[in-house]
């Protein structure tokens, strides 16, 4: 026998143990991350409120810091708009 | 999925995987990409297994889940230049590599059953010792071979994939893999000797 053969037949002796599968909750654990994660009806009214109650908060600390209410309209828009850019960009890296 | 309900959502066993992609780019197609899981989740499994070597099927396990995932998010980027199988094989491949660094620390693991299984083909109590020696020094020595002949090793040897199958795995020709196999085989010819198993 040459150095290759005696390496095979070594290696088929060491390696002829069975050889794993996958188990068989596979496909269920991989549905369950893929399944897009969305609220529960009472997470959306309380997501809701804080949002509601942020603008409200807002609002009334830039009146207190004497703006207008133009700027202060400006201000809650554009934290909106980045808000929602950011939620976006979010959404899709987690695509 | 079970065959009547790819049968209703659309999706035939017969379709390829291009039209299938396609079908997952175009149309979120969620029954199409459920038949490619089914086509490459076992070949994924082994190719991640073949790197991560015995003892590690929860971590093969776990980089196949992540690279599914990693295909449905990515399928949008998927340009087609290789063959979808091509593009899952590199991306398991890397995956298994990258799981391997953060796991190196743990020694490999012969089971007792695979020990015994070697040692009970010799006849005399100092041959099976010996045996299984050189079978826990063969799996030393393997590990330490480069990522590409250990998976060529594990696939041919210890899953019994055909030449044919490691080549698609590994995105090589066949020639190739026979040279890695041949090469791997002298290597570990060459290690073994020096550890003291002679023929």
């Amino acid at each position: 026998m040459n150095e290759q053969e005696n390496v095979d037949q070594w290696l088929r002796d060491a390696m002829s143990g069975s050889t794993p599968r996958l188990s068989a909750a596979f496909d269920a654990r991989l549905e369950k991350r893929l399944r897009p994660r969305r609220l529960t009806p009472t997470g959306r009214i309380l997501m809701a409120a804080y949002v509601l109650a942020a603008i409200l908060v807002s609002a009334w600390a830039l009146r207190n810091a004497a703006l207008d209410w133009t700027v202060v309209a400006a201000v809650l828009m554009a934290s909106a708009v980045a808000a929602t850019f950011y939620g976006r960009r979010i959404k899709a890296s987690a695509r | 999925m079970p065959q009547n309900a790819r049968a209703e959502a659309g999706v035939s066993t017969l379709d390829s995987d291009e039209d299938l992609v396609a079908r997952c780019r175009e149309q979120r197609d969620e029954a199409a990409f459920a038949e490619l899981v089914r086509r490459y989740r076992d070949r994924v499994f082994r190719l991640a297994l073949s790197i991560l070597g015995q003892g590690f099927a929860g971590e093969a396990e776990e980089v196949t889940q992540e690279v599914m995932l990693r295909v449905h998010h990515s399928l949008a980027s998927f340009r087609g230049e290789a063959t979808f199988g091509s593009w899952i094989y590199r991306i398991a491949f890397n995956q298994a590599v990258n799981l391997k660094a953060r796991v190196r620390y743990r020694a490999p693991h012969v089971s007792d059953e695979a020990l015994a299984s070697v040692a009970s083909h010799e006849a005399s109590p100092h041959d099976r010792l010996q045996a299984a020696r050189r079978s826990e020094a063969l799996h030393e020595c393997v590990a330490e071979l480069p990522e590409v002949y250990q998976s060529a090793l594990r696939l041919f040897y210890w899953m019994g994939v055909s030449v044919a199958e490691v080549a698609a795995l590994l995105d090589v020709p066949e020639n190739t893999v026979k040279s890695y196999l041949h090469r791997a085989r002298q290597l570990l010819h060459a290690m073994l000797h020096d550890r003291g198993f002679h023929e």
